[in-house]
Parts: structure tokens; sequence; C-alpha cells
């Protein structure tokens, strides 16, 4: 098999809790002994009960929280230690989505801003027109209508927040979109519509998906491969059908 | 249904709000009926008024909230009632279990705690029978372990766990009737699971339940009755088998379809219903489901079909059920 | 630059940019315009009074017998005289310049420190936050008069001095206020968002956590304003504040504390002065809290 595209190997993620415990009951370890690999173009499943690590799997490969132990490769090459300028080539390449639709979006920026400061972040803007342009085009790519950007968080519903969170994470083209609990806030009826939403995405731009719920049933429509966390340990690897 | 046989009667009733940008009506002319012992479900997606129904015959609307019309529980008129008349009602005899069960526990106060407060706060029981009936309540709600919980402060529960304690409290005062709104939505599967067996237990018990959530799949089973709201008014209600089995209206067909399947293929596109549910308080011509209908026909745009018979025991709002 | 990149995209994209609808809404608060009218009317006031009247700030009029006299129209005494036989509207018009000056510049200071101080706090948590804090703490429990009589001693006594001193203490509380809200924030998911493209926390802080701060900051900036009266009024009361012949709202206050029972127009003017601030001001910041917190409609 080709190098996959992401990788973990051996990693464990440890917590402090806050609290006046002795240090070593004060160790919680959200992540044990986790590796898997993801191929280029590919659909993996993450499930699991509520508190059993899945969350924090996404912080760990997004850098948002850093591991304790084990490597996190991207590529094939380690994450952890690239410098500066790899990293924001792998940014790029690697986006989210996270669970709150309107908690991810800055109540103080429109849609369109919040798509914009992606583009801005990860590629920087020479034109102001084409940046223009290319906004709107991302929100037209997730079934927005463009004159929706002008709105504020508060003023669209779950299901188009949700959209504009999906927007700027694709805006630059990634290869691996991270989704984290993505529809588990929104009405099954606009569950739905986000996950076709996904399947379109990926079947236009061939771009691979970590897709972490705690419904089988939409990881089944989305993967077809799943793995599944307890107490932060994966206990199942295989296929969805 | 006759009058007499049900414990909640809602006739006509309308939630205004006043806002800055003028009154607006989330909720039309509901009219529905619970009888005792009978789960009743109220699916329809955000927006479409299911909540604020139900706030309003609680009293617990929003200080720019209005409630316009008749609701009744055994008999007791409830919209316009003054407080001492709702608190005599409200946690007694009709409870309520909210959607985030974090927000309905006081975080600072053990489990125990908030369960005697409930007796005890209405005058119904001393302390020494309240925390007998705490226990009763916990076990009868499968909790594990109910000496160790009562001690217990809600964060040291799991989400599961919490939402059987707060259904315990609702349990306590040995109500006639439990409005549970979205009681799973923000659970995991495996807690969703066990606290719908839960609920359903309860009703096999006598408990009278209106069960609200936007998730059509969760309440097969649980449902005697099942009534389909869609912008702030009810669209079809019927008898849960037959409404399921053969929905009248093209929204709950639609709704029905868009279940995920267990079965589901890899890559399949799931059914759903194109374009957004309009936004509360939105007035419109005509049926509101009308932009997003596949069956819809010219007389749908201008002109709002009224609840007619569609079934035994059951009416939809729609042009193509023929009157009879 | 990125910033202006951003709102100019802002503004070319259409949606109103969140200032102009902030301004918006508060234009619609009637109490928040009513009570900013009626500041802009003491600030008028007190820039164009003292050349209105006929008397000026210093000179002892040994006309009147006794020496402080009541408000009267036909002397041109418009607010009566102090103990000294000074006119007290000029007086009070003065001192309201020098008060009003005195607090807003040094909430500037305040603010502007207090802001970037506890945001950046809260924000990088962990040590840096303990040590940013525990500044904060230590320079608390200085015993401030003794800080502000030091710096007297060293520099003398000047009005940039009160500036100084006070911004230096007001800026405390709000970066300790700034800095729980900052915590809050950090936890929100779009800071995690801000984080997973990559952008730096200086950029994260300056355009995701101040802004969501500002009706906090707004509501306790104004409330601030007052308080940075009230405690330069006490400095000068002390002798350490504004001295003669500047005076302050708070001198004339303390002067006319004094002469209470015999010659109360001499608290009487001040004080409803000094309170018609206040009021304003509180007025003004739970109108500016509502404008700028996009969630109210």
């Amino acid at each position: 098999m080709s190098t996959p595209l992401l990788e973990l190997r051996g990693v464990s993620v440890d917590y402090r809790r806050p609290g006046f415990q002795r240090a070593r009951a004060r160790r919680y370890r959200a992540l044990d002994d986790v590796s898997f690999g993801l191929a280029d173009g590919s659909a993996l499943g993450v499930v699991g009960e509520s508190g059993s690590g899945k969350s924090t799997l996404a912080r760990a490969v997004l850098r948002l929280v850093r591991p304790s132990t084990g490597r996190i490769l991207w590529r094939g090459e380690q994450f952890d230690s690239a410098p500066r300028s790899r990293l924001a080539a792998i940014r790029r390449e690697l986006q989210v989505v996270f669970q709150d639709p309107f908690g991810s979006l800055d109540p103080r920026m429109t849609a369109a801003q919040s798509v914009y400061e992606a583009l801005e972040a990860l590629e920087g803007v020479r034109d102001a027109a084409g940046a223009h342009r290319r906004v709107d085009a991302a929100l037209e790519a997730v079934g927005l209508d463009p004159g929706l950007g002008r709105r504020y968080p508060h003023e669209l519903s779950g299901g188009q927040c949700q959209r504009v969170a999906i927007a700027r994470a694709t805006i630059v083209g990634p290869r691996l979109l991270i989704c984290d609990e993505v529809t588990s806030a929104l009405d099954v009826s606009v569950q739905a519509q986000i996950i076709n939403l996904l399947l379109h995405l990926r079947a236009r731009s061939g771009m691979a998906l970590m897709f972490i719920s705690h419904n089988l049933t939409v990881v089944r429509v989305l993967c077809e491969r799943v793995i599944e966390l307890r107490a932060g340990r994966i206990v199942r690897q295989g296929g969805t059908q | 249904m006759t009058a007499t046989r049900d414990l909640l009667a809602l006739d006509g009733l309308c939630v205004d709000f006043t806002t800055a940008h003028g009154t607006q009506r989330v909720v039309h002319e509901v009219s529905l009926a619970v009888a005792a012992g009978e789960c009743l479900a109220v699916v329809g997606e955000s927006g479409s008024g299911k909540s604020q129904t139900f706030l309003a015959c609680l009293g617990l609307l929003a200080s720019n909230g209005c409630a316009v019309g008749s609701a009744r529980f055994a008999g007791d008129e409830l919209i316009g009632a003054d407080s001492e008349a709702l608190n005599r009602i409200r946690g007694t005899r009709v409870t309520t279990v909210f959607q985030d069960p974090m927000n309905a526990l006081t975080p600072h106060m053990t489990v125990g705690s908030q369960l005697v407060e409930v007796l005890t706060a209405h005058g119904l029981a001393g302390e020494r029978d309240a925390r007998r009936r705490a226990l009763d309540a916990l076990r009868r709600v499968g909790l594990d372990d109910p000496d160790g919980r009562i001690r217990q402060y809600p964060h040291e529960l799991s989400g599961g766990q919490r939402q059987r304690a707060v259904i315990a409290m609702a349990l306590m005062a040995e109500p006639a009737l439990l409005i549970a709104d979205e009681p799973t939505t923000a659970l995991d599967v495996a807690s969703q699971a066990q606290v719908l067996a839960l609920l359903g237990g309860l009703r096999a018990q006598g408990l009278a339940i209106v069960l609200i959530t936007h998730d059509l799949g969760t309440m097969a089973g649980l449902a005697d009755r099942i009534a389909v709201m869609y912008g702030g008014r009810v669209v079809e209600e019927g008898p849960a088998a037959q409404l399921l089995a053969a929905p009248a209206h093209p929204y709950t067909e639609a709704l029905v379809r868009s279940v995920p399947r267990a079965d589901a293929a890899f890559g399949q596109p799931l059914a759903t219903i194109e374009g957004q549910p309009p936004r509360p308080g939105e007035s419109l011509s005509g049926c509101a489901f009308e932009p997003r209908c596949a069956v819809r026909i010219a007389r749908c745009r201008a002109d709002r079909p009224e609840l007619r018979a569609s079934g035994f025991e059951a009416t939809a709002a729609c042009h193509l059920v023929a009157p009879p | 630059m990125s910033d202006a990149l951003l709102r100019a995209f802002g503004a070319s994209h259409g949606g109103d940019g969140l200032w102009s609808a902030a301004w918006r809404r508060l234009r619609g608060n009637r109490a928040a315009i009513l009570a900013a009218a009626l500041l802009a009317g003491v600030v008028v006031a007190a820039v164009l009074g003292p050349s209105v009247s006929p008397h000026d700030m210093e000179s002892v009029d040994w006309s009147l017998s006794p020496l402080a006299s009541p408000p009267s129209l036909a002397n041109g005494h418009w607010f009566g005289t102090d103990a000294n036989g000074r006119d007290l509207f000029v007086r009070v018009w003065a001192g309201t310049r020098v008060s009003l000056l005195v607090a807003l510049l040094a909430s500037v200071v305040s603010l502007v420190i207090g802001v970037a101080w506890g945001a950046t706090a809260g924000y990088l948590g962990g040590r840096v936050d303990e040590w940013m804090m525990r500044l904060v703490d230590i320079l608390y429990a200085l015993p401030y008069m003794f800080f502000v009589i030091v710096l007297t001693v060293v520099f003398g006594r000047s009005l940039w001095l009160i500036f100084v001193a006070i911004g230096a203490v007001g800026w405390l509380t709000m970066a300790r206020i700034v800095r729980g809200e900052a915590l809050a924030l950090r936890n929100r998911g779009f800071v995690d968002a801000a984080i997973a493209l990559g952008l730096p926390a200086h950029r994260i802080i300056a355009r995701h956590i101040v802004p969501n701060l500002l009706g906090t900051v707004a509501v306790y900036a104004t409330l601030t304003v007052p308080q940075l009266i009230l405690f330069e009024s006490f400095l000068s009361f002390l002798g350490l504040g504004v001295q003669e012949p500047l005076t302050s709202l708070g001198r004339l206050v303390a002067e006319g504390a004094l002469a209470m029972e015999r010659a109360p127009w001499q608290l009487l003017f001040p004080c409803t002065v000094l309170a018609s601030i206040l009021l304003t001001l509180n007025f003004l910041g739970d109108g500016l809290r509502d404008a700028l917190d996009p969630r109210l409609t």
C-alpha cells in the first residue's frame, strides 16, 4: 500500500484534570495507544459513545492538543516536528468542521467574512475581486445562495451555519476533511441534507473524509471503513458493509 | 375523543411574540388532545412551534410571548391562569423533561437534594419520606447504585445518567402527564435507546406522555398518536401506526422517507426534503409546505388547506386529501 | 494589514459592517440618545460656560457681603459664589473640564492596557496567565497612596502625573474582567476553528477575542469613568491632585460639603453636574452594550 495520507502510531493523549488531587490521579488518559491509517481519497468513520475519545482524536490530529506519546504522520512526514512553512502547507490540505453550528462561527463576522478569513489565512489574497468570486463560489458549492453571505450566524439556521462552516473548510480544496459530530446538533431532516452535501463534495473533488459520529447509520452511508473507540482505545476496526 | 376522557386538551391555541419587528405569530390554532395513559408524539423541525405550544400550556413562555386560546388540564384552564394555580399543577401533576439535562439540574446541589426538593417545596412530603421516595424514583428509572447516586453531583454523571435523573425528578410527585421536549437529542445513540425504553416502560405503567421531537425514527413503538407540525400549525394527526404506514400529508410522507434506514448503502444519497422550513413567525398565504412539496397543485399557493378527516380518527391539512 | 483586508471584505461584500449595524441599534435606543444628548450638553457647557459668564475663575468679588453669596441673576453670579467670593458658575464648568479630561484620558489608557493585558492572559492561559495575573494582584495590593506620593515627590505635582497615577491603577480591574471573558471565549468553537486555520495567537486575540469582548468593555468603561472622577477628587482632597488655581468637580464637591449648611448652592451645583455625568454614562453604557451585542434583536 502506498503511503497513507494520515497515519497515527501509538498515539496517547493525557489530560490534566483541574483540582487538588494528587498529580497521578489528576491525569486522565483520553486516548490510549491509537494507531490507524487513512488512505488518500478514502472515508473513515470514527464511532463511539460520548467520552470515548473521538473528539480528542480530532483535536490531536489538528494539533489543538499535544499527544503525550506516539506519532502523527502526514504523507509519511512527522507532523509534530514539522517546521513552520511545512505546517502552513499541511493546514491547506487538512481542515475541520466542528459540531456546534453556531459556536464555530465568530458571531461578529458575517458568513462571507468567515469563509474569506480561511482563504486569506491559508492561501493569501492578492486580488480582491477574485476573492469575492471564490467566496461566492464556495457558498454556492455548499448549496447556499451567495446573498446569505451577508448574514451573521444568529440570522442563519443551524443547517445553514454548518454549510458555511463546510464552505470555510473546503474553499482551499483540502485533501482531508475532518468532521467532528457535524450533524449531531441538527434536525434529522437537515442532517440528511448535510450528509448528501458531503457525499457530493467527495465525489466532486476526491477529498478524503474522517467522519466522527455516534450514529452508525450515517457513518455507513459516508464511509467504507470504521474504527470504534471505547475509553480511548480502538476496540474494532473494519469495513462498514 | 370525548372531552371528559382527555387529560390535556388544546383548543385553538395560538402563541404570539412581540419583537422589534412587530408581533409575530409562531403557533397558529393548534388543537390537540392527550388522553390519560396515552403517548402523543409531536413531530416537527426546528421552528415549527412544537416546543412553544407546550411551553405556553405551562406558562413558561418568554416575557415577550403571549398565548391565546384554550389549554385545559383535567378540565382546568391553563392559559391565563395565575402563577399560584399554575404552580399547583407544574412539577406535581404535569412535569417536564427538556433537552439538556445540565440545564435542568442545579450544578451545586446533589442529585438527591434536588429530587427531595420537588416534594418538600410543594409541601407534599417530609424530608425523610421524600428521601425514601427519591431512592425509589432512581430505581424506577434504572440508575444503578441509587444510594451512591443520591449523593453525587450532576457533573459526576454521564449524559444518559443525567437525563434519567431528570426523569426521576419529574416522577417524584407521581404526575399524570409528562411533557418531554427532545429528551434524547443531546444523548449518544446508546443512551438514547435506554431513555426511550424507560419512557416506554413508564407509559406502560399508566403515565401519559407528550413527546416532542424532530426525529420520527426515535418514537416508533413509543407513541400511540402522532401530531406533525409545520410552520406553526398541525398538518397531520392520527394513530401512530396508521400515520407511519400510510401518511396522508406530503410533509409527513417526506419525513417518513428521510428516516435513515439501518440498511443504508455506502455512497447512496439519503432521501431529503429540499429547501428550508419557514422561519418562525413568517406569514405565508396558502399552504406553508407548498414551496417544498413534490405533489403541489395550483391551488396550494393561494389557498391554505384546513384539517380534514384522512382516516380513522385521523386528520390532515392538504388539498389532496379529499374531504368527506 | 490583513485585518484591514478582512474589514474591507466585509464592507464591500455587503452586509452591514458591524459598527454601522451597532450604530443603527444605538440610534434606536431612546434612553441612550437622551443620555448622550445630555452628556453632550454638559460637555458644551464645560467648554463654553466660562466664556459666557461676565466673571472669571479666580478673581474675588469684593462687592459681596458676605463673600459667599447665593445664586442671583442680578450680579451675574448665576451659581452664586464660594467661600472666597469667587464665581461658582465659572468654577463649576472649569472644574468639569478638568474632571472630564482626566477621567477620559485615564480611562482610555486603562482601557487599552487592561484589554490588551487581560485578553492576552486569558487567551494564552496556563503559566503565562498565572504570571500576568499575579502581577495584577501585586499591583492591586500595593498601598496606592504611597505610590502616588512617591510619584509626586519624584516628579513634582502636575496634571500629567495625575493621568499616569490614575491610569496606572484603573487598568487593573479592567484586566481582570477582560481576562475572565477571554478565558470563556477561548473555549468557543470559532477560536478552535481559527487555530485550525493556522492563525497566530496575536491575530486570534485581535480579531476574534477582543471584538467579542467589546460589550463588556463598553459597559465597564462607562463605569470606570465615574470611578476615576471620584478617585481624582480623592487625590485632590488630599492635596495630591489638582492644585489651585485649577479646580475639579471633586474639589468643588469637597469644598461644598464643608459649607453645606450655610451655603447649600456650593454643593448643589457641582453635585448636580457630577450626578448628571454619572447617570448619562450609565445609560450610555447600557445602550452601548445592547448595540454591540449582535444577538439582541
